[in-house]
């Protein structure tokens, strides 16, 4: 039992997304099935009508008045926006009751988000064509932690009682206690989801974006965003200090020298609207 | 023109020339006035006094100091500096992100936390 498929065999309560995920995902990419049809799929779940309705009347999009019905919340937001909107907070809602002195989850996805939010501004100042994907894989780049803290429960605790010790990297310190890090298991774990081939490169490849065969760019992106939001101090998933700049990454995302400032100035004017739409009432 | 220490910096004095950090990056060009958010900013910059047009030699100035002074004792610097210590700050892209984070960290410091 020691690698990354191994951890998640037999682990059913993980291994596929809840069903409304795979249904909403199926109707959006059916020619058959009207507008009409998908809100009232939506409709019938009330955790992702809410957020739905959260997120169109967030000033994310500024209406002037507000959007009260779930087929308008459709026609603004497009199909894309909502498959985004139904994956991260189906994900959200798998992972509760985990052990609270190895991971707050409140911090944990402060964490996931903002680093979605600054990969989708990367993206755009691209001129990158679906920058929503970006904001998905910044959200779940670090997925795999969660699955070693339910499943290592003893073993991640010592691990990150080492690294605070030691001032270790907790990405390196994974590699020398189990033999593999959070990376391969999160990508086992999208690969299980069925989700696309660029989120499971660039999950595996966030901290080493010049190995990424296929998406080097998804991979580079996600590495600079989640440096930024370490440096920043939004959340956290274990790791206590900003990793060190991969030696391609920067070429690969291929941005002017200057554009640090302005993307962390159009981080924090996002981030607090984008912690509300997924993570919910409870937020402030 | 004279050489004001920071905490003596009043809003609406005028930059005589460009305010620099110790690389040589410009934080303020000259002939910016001054308001009183500029001298929380020189402070988590490391900036120990700025060259004044107009002031009187004499009035709480010391023309001999060597300019841009770094204060080497800043907190958040150092809060900065640990947060960082697995990165190569020689890296032009991850020295502006610490900047940006050190003024951040000043910031929450400052005021409430994030």
């Amino acid at each position: 039992m020691n690698t990354a498929q191994d951890l998640l065999r037999g682990y059913v309560e993980i291994y596929s997304l809840p069903t409304t995920f795979y249904r909403i995902n199926q109707a959006i990419g059916d020619p058959k099935i009207s507008m009409n049809d998908l809100s009232r799929m939506i409709s019938e779940d009330v955790g992702v009508t809410v957020r739905l309705l959260k997120l169109v009347n967030s000033a994310f999009y500024n209406f002037p008045s507000r959007i009260e019905t779930v087929s308008r919340a459709v026609s603004i937001v497009g199909t894309q926006q909502l498959h985004d909107l139904v994956l991260s907070t189906s994900v959200v809602s798998m992972f509760k009751g985990m052990p609270p002195d190895l991971v707050n989850m409140d911090s944990f996805w402060r964490h996931g988000i903002a680093c979605g939010v600054a990969a989708r501004i990367l993206a755009k100042m691209r001129h990158e064509v679906n920058i929503e994907r970006y904001f998905i894989g910044g959200m779940l780049h670090d997925i795999g932690r969660l699955i070693m803290y339910m499943k290592r429960v003893d073993l991640s605790r010592s691990l990150l009682q080492r690294c605070q010790a030691n001032n270790e990297l907790l990405f390196k310190a994974e590699r020398s206690v189990f033999g593999y890090d959070h990376t391969e298991v999160g990508f086992q774990l999208v690969k299980n989801w069925n989700l696309p081939r660029s989120l499971q490169e660039l999950v595996l490849f966030h901290h080493s974006p010049g190995a990424a065969k296929e998406y080097p760019v998804e991979a580079s992106v996600v590495h600079i965003a989640d440096m930024i939001v370490h440096a920043m101090r939004y959340g956290s998933s274990g790791e206590r200090f900003v990793p060190p700049l991969n030696d391609v990454a920067w070429e690969i995302v291929g941005l002017p020298e200057n554009s640090l400032k302005i993307i962390i100035d159009q981080m924090e004017d996002q981030v607090q609207a984008a912690f509300q739409t997924i993570l919910g009432e409870n937020q402030g | 023109m004279a050489t004001i220490k920071i905490d003596s910096l009043q809003s609406g004095m005028v930059v005589e020339s460009d305010v620099v950090d110790h690389k040589g990056r410009v934080l303020l060009s000259a002939g910016t006035i001054l308001d009183e958010k500029h001298q929380r900013i020189f402070r988590m910059w490391g900036i120990a006094e700025v060259k004044i047009q107009g002031a009187m030699n004499g009035e709480t100035t010391d023309e001999k100091a060597a300019p841009s002074e770094i204060l080497v004792n800043d907190v958040a610097t150092q809060q900065a500096k640990e947060l960082f210590r697995h990165c190569n700050l020689e890296h032009t892209v991850v020295q502006q992100l610490f900047q940006i984070a050190v003024q951040k960290i000043a910031e929450a410091n400052d005021g409430g936390a994030r």
